[in-house]
């Protein structure tokens, strides 16, 4: 058994002037004995000892004020003064690998399930005025009023539409409002509160009213469901979560509207909203073949045009997406709908 | 009774007395030497300290993130040395978390008008209206911030057991900084190098260690020409002779300023610094933001090692002022003297 050393030299600060002073440091049971060359002492009790660094030299800091300081050059002074270990590099690799991992595994699901989950909580409880006005915002951004069709001919055509699906829909706290915007794209949006725009790419793609309404059915069903909002404060929250990663908070002083660019539905999203509105369609009697029918001819449409067409933009799964409600429609003779009218009506 | 003709003392006849005579007793001027920066720190411990800060700060929903920041600031200024001995840190957390409620205060009051104004007036005027404000107020909150987080990060350092500490008032630099800020807007940028030469003035001037001060005494119109150079290449250069005027203009200010009567000797080259940027770039770039710590190392090594002072520092007589040495208590520390400028507010 080794005897443990009890004194050690030392550079000492007083705290009172920068000169270094020399001192020979005694380990006692309660604190560490200061002895300087003038046989003067100075008394360091255990409790305001702090660590500042465990390499070589090792210092020591007394906290308080001024702050007293003590390097001490040789191994062993923390063990023998019981203040931990002098430290080794030589396991940090493998922490920093294994904190990573987890890091990583905490991220994704964060990511994955709270971030939704809160998304969902916070949608739930959005008023419903709030959300009208934030999408009469992103709708006024992403189809400014002034590259909006004013055609009445077709917004007649468009509010139809929309009023039949209207009355099937069934209880909800939107009025809808339908814009078209003077744009060749083949897209529509549903932004929150029950704004739909649609481009005039789409309608002029459409061969009978009965493929207009099955967008548009489509659209209202996200909102009714209130996907808009939920993908935005999913994207808020995945902002958030950037921003909290990269330790820049002024991420989060954004602009909203603009937001909704970056913002996805998600694959569920989507396909909830494909088989409530076939249901939809099928319950106002309107050609449920038709709804098939034009999403098939968009997804040929978007995955020869270049750009970011971002309805219907992803191939695998919209094959999967027009195979499941190909399932659902039963054919039946349709209704009438918009008779005696040239179409599409631009 | 004669006396020897250099020093006084008494002698049995006039003359130099043999003390005077042979050169030690002399003292000698002392003579100047070089003081290092360095920074001795290493990637991997920094890299632990993110990684745990992360960590603990989603498991806390964010409060972590101060004591973590903590960490790194004390283990960035214990691996700072300046001729052989360390700098300290003795700020905490809380102190941190205290000053990020105070900036959050503000934010939130100048967030909120920006949305009263767009929802109340109509998007439209009402964005201008609220955009106006934002930035104005951002524009006057800037020079307190700065104040505020000199004064607190100088009054928790401490070299050789004396604390640093910001003297400056909020006040003088307010009046400075927005006088600066419209001559260099009127100007279309041309008074920015003098702008920017008054801030190092009223910086180092009011910056003690213990009772030495450091100094500045540049000329505040030195770099205009230089300045206007490098705005003039900035489009041929793609924005290049920006970063070179940034270490011109580093290598001024450093060069006329001076710590406790030893003045600094920078030596920063744009074609070391670009060197210094652009591998730092691919480090973090290649190595999906892991090598961060090492960059951030490779950037204080560069920062430090290029920055040694030359002169005579008389460590003997420097002394802790009493003033300093309370100041640093949470009690008397006012409301301007928060750390906002680190925890990005937007600033």
């Amino acid at each position: 058994m080794s005897v443990t050393r009890l004194q050690y030299p030392a550079g000492f600060f007083d705290g009172v002037s920068a000169q270094r002073q020399q001192v020979e440091v005694t380990i006692a049971a309660a604190g560490l004995l200061i002895t300087k060359p003038d046989a003067s002492t100075v008394w360091w009790p255990s409790e305001e000892i702090e660590v500042t660094d465990r390499g070589q030299p090792v210092r020591l800091c007394r906290k308080g004020r001024p702050p007293q300081e003590l390097i001490i050059n040789e191994a062993g002074f923390l063990e023998a003064a019981r203040l931990g270990r002098e430290s080794g590099e030589s396991s940090l690799a493998a922490k920093i690998v294994a904190l990573l991992a987890i890091l990583v595994a905490l991220v994704w699901s964060l990511y994955q399930f709270v971030l939704p989950a809160i998304g969902e909580r916070i949608a739930a409880s959005v008023p419903v005025e709030l959300e009208e006005r934030f999408g009469r915002a992103v709708a006024d951004r992403f189809a400014p009023p002034d590259s909006r069709i004013e055609d009445p001919r077709a917004q007649e055509a468009v509010e139809e539409i929309g009023r039949l699906l209207r009355a099937e829909l069934g209880r909800t706290r939107y009025q809808f409002r339908f814009y078209i915007a003077d744009d060749p794209m083949v897209n529509a949006f549903a932004a929150p509160g029950g704004h739909v725009v649609i481009f005039r790419g789409l309608i002029k793609m459409t061969r009978s009213p009965h493929e207009l309404a099955a967008v548009m059915a489509h659209e209202m069903q996200h909102v009714r469901m209130r996907h808009v909002t939920r993908a935005l404060l999913r994207t808020l929250g995945i902002r958030a979560l950037m921003s909290f990663i990269a330790g820049d908070t002024s991420g989060l002083v954004f602009d909203v509207a603009a937001l909704a660019g970056d913002m996805h539905f998600r694959r569920n999203d989507e396909e909830h909203a494909d088989r409530e509105a076939m249901r939809l369609i099928q319950r106002a009697g309107f050609d449920d073949r038709a709804m098939v029918k034009i999403y098939r001819r968009m997804a040929r449409e978007t995955a020869d045009a270049p750009g970011p067409l971002q309805y219907l933009s992803t191939h695998p799964e919209m094959e999967s997406r027009v195979e499941t409600i190909e399932k659902m429609a039963r054919g039946g003779a349709p209704r009438a709908l918009l008779p005696g009218r040239k179409w599409p009506p631009l | 009774m004669p006396y020897c003709t250099q020093c006084g003392s008494e002698m049995a006849e006039a003359a130099i007395c043999p003390s005077c005579q042979s050169p030690e007793p002399v003292p000698a001027p002392p003579s100047s030497s070089r003081y290092e920066l360095k920074f001795v720190g290493s990637g991997a411990p920094m890299l632990w300290i993110y990684l745990v800060t992360f960590l603990l700060s989603i498991l806390t929903l964010g409060i972590y993130y101060f004591w973590g920041r903590t960490r790194i600031r004390r283990y960035i200024l214990s691996m700072t040395e300046l001729d052989g001995e360390r700098f300290a840190w003795h700020g905490t957390g809380g102190e941190l978390l205290i000053g990020w409620l105070k900036a959050l205060v503000v934010l939130a009051i100048l967030i909120g008008q920006y949305l009263l104004f767009m929802l109340g007036l109509g998007t439209a005027t009402g964005e201008v209206m609220g955009t106006i404000i934002l930035y104005a107020g951002f524009m006057m909150l800037m020079p307190v911030a700065l104040v505020g987080a000199w004064r607190y990060r100088f009054s928790r350092t401490s070299y050789r057991g004396l604390r640093f500490a910001f003297r400056g008032r909020v006040m003088p630099f307010f009046k400075l900084y927005v006088a600066g800020s419209l001559l260099t807007i009127i100007t279309f940028g041309i008074y920015f190098p003098v702008f920017a030469s008054k801030i190092q003035r009223f910086f180092c001037r009011h910056t003690f260690y213990g009772t030495a001060r450091f100094d500045y005494d540049g000329k505040d119109s030195a770099l205009v020409g230089p300045w206007l150079l490098a705005l003039l290449l900035f489009i041929p250069t793609l924005g290049l002779s920006l970063l070179w005027f940034t270490m011109r203009q580093a290598n001024y200010q450093w060069s006329y300023s001076s710590f406790a009567g030893a003045r600094f000797r920078p030596s920063y080259t744009f074609s070391s610094y670009f060197f210094l940027i652009f591998t730092n770039l691919l480090l973090v770039v290649f190595t999906l933001g892991i090598g961060y710590p090492w960059a951030e190392v490779r950037g204080l090594r560069y920062m430090c090692s290029r920055l040694p002072l030359e002169g005579v520092i008389d460590f003997a007589s420097i002394q802790q002022r009493a003033a300093d040495a309370t100041a640093t208590g949470e009690e008397m520390s006012d409301m301007f003297d928060a750390d906002a400028m680190d925890i990005g507010l937007g600033f």
